[in-house]
């Protein structure tokens, strides 16, 4: 056999196909053990290659737009907490209900300093408005420092992505004290806002909580 | 001693996860998202090399398979179905981007002309060198023809077999078995031209310094 038919047909003895003819050139040319050996290389840096994480906006993105469509529903809160009502403790159902509502509550700020005529200012939103979210994260802070998770490492995974989302809070707002005008800031204040409701809920179905 | 309560998170099933995802449950879709966005990103982003555009095609996959999900019968494998979603989206984009209104043998057969590096008949081939670098193959990857590549990234990168790789992309078990090798043989080919540019660089910086070194004595 020649070196060049051995080429075209080494795919059958990478597909680990016992061909006499095959194993036969093999023994008697470097030139061709070489070739094997490298295709065997390029398959196992190949399998070696790691899945990678989407990044997490990504499902945010997605049920965004299916919800614009209409194709998903959003559970009410009412149907959730009634789902779990006998799985989740007291404190979970009610965090989960404020994670909502704070999302809901930053979600009609922002809307309403859109408006037409309206004050751009962080300050300038309603009082009811900012007295809601003042609870809500002043109950989201408390309800998460009592949440506990068993895995050292998905703690830990919260516990930086809580002070990432958190930093990157105080960014925009301090940003947008600045810049009242800044349309660009108000919207990643408003999508780190909900990221951080996110976190706290999906903390809450996770974890466990300490009790005295 | 605090005593720890374990808040009962339910796991949803694939099959009931599904059977909820199309009466319009939200947290059926997630569940569904988070049983196989890693597998569909990872596929996008070896396709694509660049992970915004991976990103996009995830998303348009995943909006596309949710927008279907009510039709979704179980007669197959429901991962057989996600997947074979995400590889028609994957290809029709590369498709688009490579050649419009291209044949297919046109994407997996590159034009001699213009297709992969060139060599001299009779120049012996580069022997590359220890384990072949991740990042270096990757390149390599991103420089195959779209056909060429999903098979070898589903077959080496992702580990399907040949039988499931045709039922994902409507192809022959053999075509399957013949475009892998093709695929493997050009990126032996682009990581020997990687080979030889990286030792054509260290020559040069070699030559240079000892054309410098009579200078810098001076």
């Amino acid at each position: 056999m020649h070196c060049l038919e051995f080429r075209e047909r080494a795919g059958q003895w990478m597909e680990g196909e016992q061909v006499a003819e095959l194993a036969a050139h093999l023994e008697v040319c470097p030139r061709c053990k070489v070739l094997v050996s490298e295709l065997e290389a390029i398959r196992a840096t190949a399998g070696g290659l790691p899945e990678v994480e989407p990044p997490p906006h990504l499902w945010t993105n997605i049920r965004a737009q299916l919800e614009s469509e209409g194709r998903i529903r959003q559970r009410s809160w009412f149907a959730w907490t009634g789902e779990a009502f006998f799985s989740l403790s007291k404190p979970a159902m009610a965090g989960a209900y404020f994670a909502l509502l704070f999302a809901a509550a930053v979600w009609i700020g922002v809307q309403a300093s859109r408006g037409p005529g309206a004050e751009s200012a962080l300050g300038k939103e309603s009082p009811t408005v900012v007295l809601v979210r003042t609870d809500a994260e002043r109950f989201m802070s408390g309800a998460t420092a009592k949440i506990r998770v068993q895995d050292p490492i998905v703690a830990a995974s919260y516990r930086e992505n809580l002070a990432l989302v958190d930093k990157y809070i105080a960014l925009c707002e301090k940003t947008i004290r600045e810049q009242p005008l800044n349309e660009l800031a108000r919207a990643y204040l408003y999508g780190a806002l909900q990221q951080k409701a996110e976190l706290v809920a999906s903390l809450m179905e996770r974890g466990t909580v300490g009790e005295e | 001693m605090a005593r720890a309560r374990r808040f009962e998170t339910v796991e949803l099933a694939e099959g009931e996860a599904i059977r909820r995802a199309q009466r319009g449950d939200s947290a059926a879709f997630e569940r569904i998202y988070r049983l196989h966005s890693r597998r569909v990103y990872s596929l996008c982003l070896r396709m694509v090399g660049n992970p915004a555009e991976a990103e996009d095609l995830a998303q348009e996959a995943f909006l596309q398979l949710f927008r279907k999900i009510h039709t979704f019968r179980g007669e197959s494998a429901f991962s057989t179905w996600l997947h074979r979603l995400v590889v028609n989206v994957v290809l029709m984009r590369l498709r688009k981007k490579a050649v419009p209104e291209s044949s297919l043998e046109e994407l997996t057969e590159p034009d001699e002309e213009s297709g992969g590096p060139r060599r001299d008949v009779g120049e012996p081939d580069t022997v590359l060198t220890g384990s072949i670098d991740r990042v270096n193959l990757q390149r390599a990857v991103d420089q195959l023809p779209p056909g060429y590549k999903m098979v070898f990234v589903l077959h080496d990168v992702q580990g399907y077999e040949h039988n499931e790789i045709a039922r994902l992309m409507g192809c022959s078990i053999g075509n399957s078995k013949s475009q892998l090798h093709k695929a493997r043989m050009r990126l032996r080919e682009l990581l020997q031209e990687t080979e030889r540019e990286r030792a054509r660089q260290e020559r040069q910086a070699k030559s240079e310094a000892a054309g410098n070194a009579p200078a810098d004595a001076k």
